[in-house]
């Protein structure tokens, strides 16, 4: 015997889900339909077999580890999210970042260092600066200090470099090249390191010797080599560090300066 | 650390406001729940963890759209069972996997009787008649039978409506019978 009452109401039924008149109308069905019943039993037997079928066992991993492993990969994303979520914060840190990148991109570095003395010739050698080369004190032979590099927006000059100052790589030091000391309005003197002191402090002659003096003309680091840009020695540095040149001027004010302490005999016209 | 015994909203209310550590006792409580809807989904453990993980980071990143005062659990066994949707459309392509696993598992130890309880064998076969359900029908049993989800409830996570749910488990239980029939699991 078959029963016209749909199977959907019977599932809807059986779940509940009825609204008051279809439950009243299928309960009043079912005291009557004995198919109706079997099928509704076998509902309600099917949901139990589906309540008991069998799970895998989750690995030690799962239960162990996956709390740590999700934390781990939230917080990461949290990381990168917080600017993802933040549509003005986001486009602002990009603008302030380009913008203190462009602020400092022209701008001399406070302190000189090892490396930077050709990049500040090439950049500043066409800027006239007055500078003065330390000096030792009391020269009595001609050994020059030369090229220079400035702190505080001070740099190389073309005009005042020392007439015996070697020009090795760099265009600014063409007219001391050419002995053009006249041009410079600089005492000759005043260019001189002393040839005593420099031996004194030992300074390699078969290599460039560079060293930066602070201010007070105190020499703070030293590098050795025969590239342009020699590296930084540290034997010779523990040697010469903590000298004492002359204060370092740089219009007027004492600076802390990029030396070049290369021996250099005095070709003698 | 986090007391357990705190209430889904604190710990949420906590998560919400940036703390990842709040979430460990959310994870920790719920984590066995969902590996079970998901492991009926798919049928394979390494899935279901899988599943399981997904869930819950898409959960943790979705968290600031969830209404303090909904149940948590439902709201992730929502998202849970979306992804495993998404997952059988785009790694079956709605095709039925045979479960070669059962069926295997059944042939070795039907002819075994005393390794394995009547009950045991039982339950296997209803697992592997599961197993052969299609992806939709399976997972509006498992959201109905096994988790007691509304009508309503189920129209939100697989986005049909009402009506539809009603017909569709109507259907699957149909299915799911048929299937039970061909397998020999019988009625008590």
């Amino acid at each position: 015997m078959k029963c016209d009452l749909g199977v959907e109401l019977l599932s809807g039924y059986l779940d509940g889900e009825l609204d008051k008149e279809q439950k009243a109308e299928i309960e009043k069905h079912l005291k009557e339909c004995e198919v109706c019943r079997k099928e509704i039993e076998e509902l309600r037997q099917l949901d139990e077999y589906v309540r008991t079928a069998e799970i895998e066992e989750p690995s030690r991993e799962f239960i162990f580890n996956i709390n740590r492993r999700i934390l781990e990969k939230v917080k990461k994303k949290t990381r990168f999210r917080l600017f993802r979520f933040s549509p003005i914060l986001a486009p602002a840190a990009v603008a302030l970042l380009v913008f203190v990148v462009l602020i400092n991109i022209n701008r001399p570095v406070r302190f000189a260092s090892l490396d930077e003395r050709i990049l500040y010739a090439e950049v500043e050698a066409k800027k006239e600066l007055d500078i003065e080369i330390p000096k030792a004190g009391f020269a009595r032979e001609e050994v020059y200090a030369k090229g220079v590099v400035a702190k505080e927006k001070k740099a190389l000059t073309t005009s005042k470099v020392p007439t015996m100052a070697k020009a090795r790589d760099v265009e600014v030091f063409d007219h001391a090249k050419k002995g053009e000391a006249g041009a410079f309005g600089i005492e000759a003197q005043d260019e001189i390191i002393s040839l005593t002191e420099v031996q004194e402090l030992q300074i390699p002659r078969d290599r460039i010797v560079r060293a930066i003096v602070d201010s007070n003309g105190k020499i703070l680091k030293v590098a050795t080599g025969n590239t342009i840009i020699p590296e930084r020695d540290t034997m010779l540095e523990n040697r010469l560090q903590g000298q004492q040149l002359s204060p370092p001027l740089v219009k007027g004010r004492r600076t802390q300066l990029y030396v070049d302490l290369t021996q250099e005999k005095v070709t003698k016209n | 650390m986090y007391n357990s015994i705190e209430s889904d909203e604190v710990l949420i209310g906590r998560v919400k406001k940036g703390d990842c550590e709040a979430f460990n006792p959310l994870i920790e409580r719920y984590k066995l729940p969902l590996y079970k809807v998901m492991y009926r989904m798919v049928y394979n453990r390494d899935d279901a963890e899988d599943l399981v993980e997904e869930a819950f980071i898409k959960a943790f990143r979705a968290i600031s759209r969830f209404e303090i005062g909904k149940p948590f659990y439902a709201w992730i066994c929502r998202i849970a069972v979306n992804n495993a949707i998404n997952y059988l459309k785009k790694e079956r392509r709605g095709q039925v996997q045979p479960i070669e696993f059962f069926e295997h598992s059944l042939a070795a130890k039907k002819g075994n009787p005393v390794e394995m309880t009547k009950q045991k064998v039982l339950q296997e076969r209803i697992t592997a008649a599961m197993a052969k359900l299609p992806d939709d029908y399976r997972t509006i049993i498992v959201l109905k039978v096994e988790e007691d989800f509304s009508y309503d409830e189920i129209s939100k996570v697989l986005m049909i409506p009402k009506g539809t749910v009603m017909s569709r488990l109507a259907r699957a239980r149909q299915k799911l019978r048929g299937i039970f029939k061909e397998m020999g699991v019988q009625n008590k």
